[in-house]
Formats: C-alpha cells, sequence, structure tokens
C-alpha cells in the first residue's frame, strides 16, 4: 500500500482500515493475527468497531 | 427469531448522567474545512451552551476509528489548555453517539472525570473530491468483500441496503411509497430546521416517486448525504447539572446489541432485522419506560430501510408492519404517531453520523427544537453500525 493510497484511506472512509484493526485488537481477547482467521472460521466474533452503513 | 444476536451486558445507570450542553457545528457542503477545526467548532458551541469553561472540562470522547478525530491534544491546542483529562474511544458518532453515556457514566462515577465532552466530525465533502471511490472504498479494501461480495455485485453501501429493502417488500408487502413516506417526513424537517444541509429543498411525495432509481428501490433520497459537519455534547452527573443551565436532561436507560452471525451484512440470519432487537428492550427496561411512552425518536439512517427496521425492531410496531406504520405523515412532529428524525436525519439535516441526533433529542426535550414537538418528555436515540446498535433514553425528569 503506497503513502498516497494509505492517507486516502484515512481520509475517505468510515473507519481506516489501520485504526480499525488497531480498534478491533484492542477491543478483544482475539489476538490481532489470528482476528481475520476467526472471523472467516467462525462468526462468533463480531467486530465491534466497524460499520457497513 | 432472535437467536442470531445478543444485548450486551450494561449495568443499570438510569440517572446517573446529565446531558448540560449541546453544539454543532455549521453543517455544510464541501466547506474546505479540516475535521478537527469542525469538531472543534461544536465542542466550542457545546462549552458555551453548558456554561462550562474549557478548563472545567477534564473528560473527552471520540470515535474508535480515523486519525483526525478531537483528542486531548487537539482540545488543548484549541482551548490554550493544558490539563488532565480522561480520554476514551468508545464516543463519536454511530453506535457510540448512544453508548457514550454509559461508558461516561462510569467515568464519573468512578472519579475520573467531572465533566465530559463526546464529540463527532466530518470533512467527507470536503475530501470528497480526494477520494478514489467514494465513502464505500474501505469496503473495497476488505478480503471478505472482495472475494465473497463484491464479485456478486453485493458493493457498495447502497447495493446493499437496496437488497435489504427489496428483500423487506418481498417478506411483508412494504412499498415505494412508505420508503418515501420516511425520506419526506425527514425532508420536511430539515425544511424547519434553518442549519440542516437541505434546508430550503423541499420534496413532496411526487417528486419522490419521480426521481430516478439509483439502485432500485432506492432513489437519491432514499440515502443519506455526504456532507461536511460535526456535533458534541457534554455530560456530567445529574447533581453537577442542576448548578447549570435548565433544565436538566437526564439518561435514563442506554442498551446495545451485537449480531453474532458475523461482521458483514451477507453473514446475517435476520436478513431484515437490525441488532435494536437486543439493545431497545435493555434500554427501555433500564428506563422504566415502552416505546409507547416515547415522544421523539432519531435514528441512525443510511438509507429510509434502516429507518424502517429500527422502527419496528425497536418495537414501535411489529415486525413487518413498518411500511403501513410509517404512511400518512405518521412521523411528523405536528400531530404524528412518532414525531421522527425532526432535524432532518442524515437524509436531510447532515451526515454527521448519528451525534447531531443525540443534540436533537436534547433540544426537543428542552423545547428549543426547530420543529418541536409538543411536551416532549422522553427522547430515544437509535444508533447503528450493522453488526451493532445501540438505543439511548433521555428523559427531562
Amino acid at each position: 500500500m503506497s503513502e498516497d493510497r494509505s492517507e486516502a484511506e484515512a481520509r475517505s472512509s468510515h473507519v481506516p482500515r489501520e485504526d480499525r484493526s488497531e480498534a478491533e485488537a484492542r477491543s478483544s481477547h482475539v489476538p490481532r493475527e489470528d482476528r481475520s482467521e476467526a472471523e472467516a472460521r467462525s462468526s462468533h466474533v463480531p467486530s465491534e468497531d466497524r460499520s457497513e452503513a | 427469531m432472535s437467536d442470531w444476536g445478543f444485548a450486551g451486558r450494561y449495568d443499570d445507570v438510569s440517572g446517573q448522567v446529565a446531558i448540560v450542553g449541546i453544539g454543532e457545528a455549521e453543517q455544510t457542503s464541501a466547506s474546505g474545512r479540516t475535521t478537527r477545526e469542525i469538531a472543534a467548532q461544536a465542542v466550542e458551541r457545546a462549552l458555551a451552551d453548558s456554561g462550562l469553561a474549557p478548563g472545567d472540562v477534564d473528560g473527552i470522547m471520540r470515535a474508535p476509528f480515523g486519525r483526525d478525530q478531537f483528542d486531548q491534544r487537539a482540545y488543548h491546542e484549541h482551548f490554550g489548555t493544558s490539563h488532565q483529562m480522561w480520554e476514551s474511544d468508545r464516543g463519536g458518532g454511530m453506535v457510540w453517539a448512544g453508548t457514550a453515556p454509559y461508558e461516561a457514566a462510569r467515568a464519573l462515577h468512578e472519579g475520573r472525570a467531572r465533566h465530559i465532552v463526546n464529540a463527532f466530525a466530518v470533512a467527507w465533502a470536503t475530501q470528497r473530491g480526494e477520494m478514489v471511490g467514494g465513502p464505500g472504498e474501505v469496503h473495497a479494501q476488505e478480503r471478505f468483500k472482495q472475494s465473497l461480495e463484491v464479485p456478486f455485485g453485493w458493493f457498495p453501501q447502497p447495493v446493499y441496503f437496496a437488497t435489504i429493502a427489496r428483500r423487506h417488500m418481498h417478506d411483508y408487502g412494504t412499498t415505494q411509497e412508505q420508503l418515501g413516506a420516511i425520506a419526506v417526513a425527514c425532508r420536511r424537517h430539515a425544511n424547519l430546521t434553518p442549519g440542516a444541509v437541505m434546508h430550503d429543498k423541499p420534496l413532496t411525495m411526487e417528486q419522490y416517486l419521480a426521481s430516478p432509481a439509483i439502485v432500485e428501490p432506492f432513489r437519491k433520497e432514499d440515502c443519506c448525504l455526504i456532507s461536511d459537519g460535526g456535533a458534541a455534547y457534554v455530560m456530567t452527573t445529574p447533581e453537577r447539572a442542576r448548578d447549570l443551565r435548565p433544565p436538566v436532561i437526564e439518561v435514563a436507560g442506554v442498551g446495545i446489541g451485537s449480531a453474532s452471525t458475523g461482521t458483514y451484512w451477507s453473514q446475517q440470519r435476520a436478513f431484515t432485522s437490525t441488532p435494536q432487537v437486543f439493545a431497545a428492550p435493555v434500554a427501555f427496561d433500564m428506563a422504566g419506560l415502552t416505546p409507547d411512552d416515547v415522544d421523539v425518536l432519531t435514528c441512525y439512517d443510511p438509507f429510509t430501510i434502516v429507518s424502517l427496521m429500527q422502527i419496528e425492531d425497536m418495537g414501535f410496531c411489529a415486525k413487518g408492519e413498518g411500511g403501513p406504520f410509517v404512511e400518512d405523515d405518521a412521523l411528523s412532529f405536528d400531530g404524528g404517531r412518532l414525531p421522527y428524525n425532526t432535524h432532518g436525519g442524515m437524509l436531510s439535516h447532515a451526515y454527521v453520523l448519528g451525534i447531531a441526533h443525540v443534540v436533537e433529542v436534547v433540544r426537543q426535550l428542552r423545547g428549543e427544537a426547530a420543529a418541536q414537538v409538543p411536551r416532549a418528555r422522553v427522547g430515544v436515540y437509535g444508533g447503528y453500525t450493522g453488526p451493532q446498535a445501540s438505543t439511548l433514553v433521555l428523559t427531562r425528569p
């Protein structure tokens, strides 16, 4: 990801990707590296800090 | 069917928090301002409304996302202060505009702060010209969506919610006109609200129906604005509130609900429901009230169908009956059965993700709203992200 892209995301989205990952890592007991796999395997771990809306 | 989610376990905080100051930044189209400049204006106005000085506020809440929100450092830079502040990223807009008072109640109770401001702002209209793909871009970067949603045309947000609207129409017979009734009511309220982005832009049902579809069944009027703006509110204990400006507006109940079937709407088992099913009963129980007691409702409303679903899921009518429920001026401030988004909501007031909805409820309960509901004493905000929803019940004792 280029620097420009990263900045554009931060400016243009509801939930910048990097911040969301950090927030998710802080907000749950699922280790950060395992979070996406856990989400893929099981849907019992709602991601608290993202939005569909 | 209620096995697809759960309510968060909240302690009873009824009567422990009051909202003593509210402020809105100018809600505009592209303004050239930065997010922090907008937030600072909202916080300044909220402090002025409360009668507190910048040095009196020792708690600050901001959104859990976004690098440019108004944090402690920005607060001190703007106001020239340097005191220690309790700080939380469990605030801002969306769901958190509704749950921030719960977090504040705990901080006030534990003595970590005496006066707490929750603020949120966006400059997305200004930034729009720099966007690569608009607000949906972050969704496009997600592998889940890239792999399992985008290839099937499930992208971006208007498409998700148009599909949900279609399903609601199929399952319950909801009509285009019923969705339009929500858009028209919100626009009417915005036309009465001087600060609304769509002020002086009337919308009739005929105009709504004649508007071209952007993704069936949605017209652009079914979709929220993109705007620059923000809002803030100041919280303290009811005891301290009695020394500040009257009337005291208290937090009577808070609830949060989450879907357990997944983060993404395509994983939802209850495709036409929101986690308000779980959040609202907790908040109403805490408040000792029912939906029948509510004088004014505001809900996070990215699309008309999200308003309709939340009205159902919070218990204002039975599931599937939201369409008939919103017909015939039912949502109007002046005589409607459920005065709704009386400032215009995100469809017609401003796209500041719900925090201005809380400000509007406080205005209503004070008796200071532009589209004032007579004798409003109980007001509710419904916060929403998709996988989560929150309910905040405010009262004027």
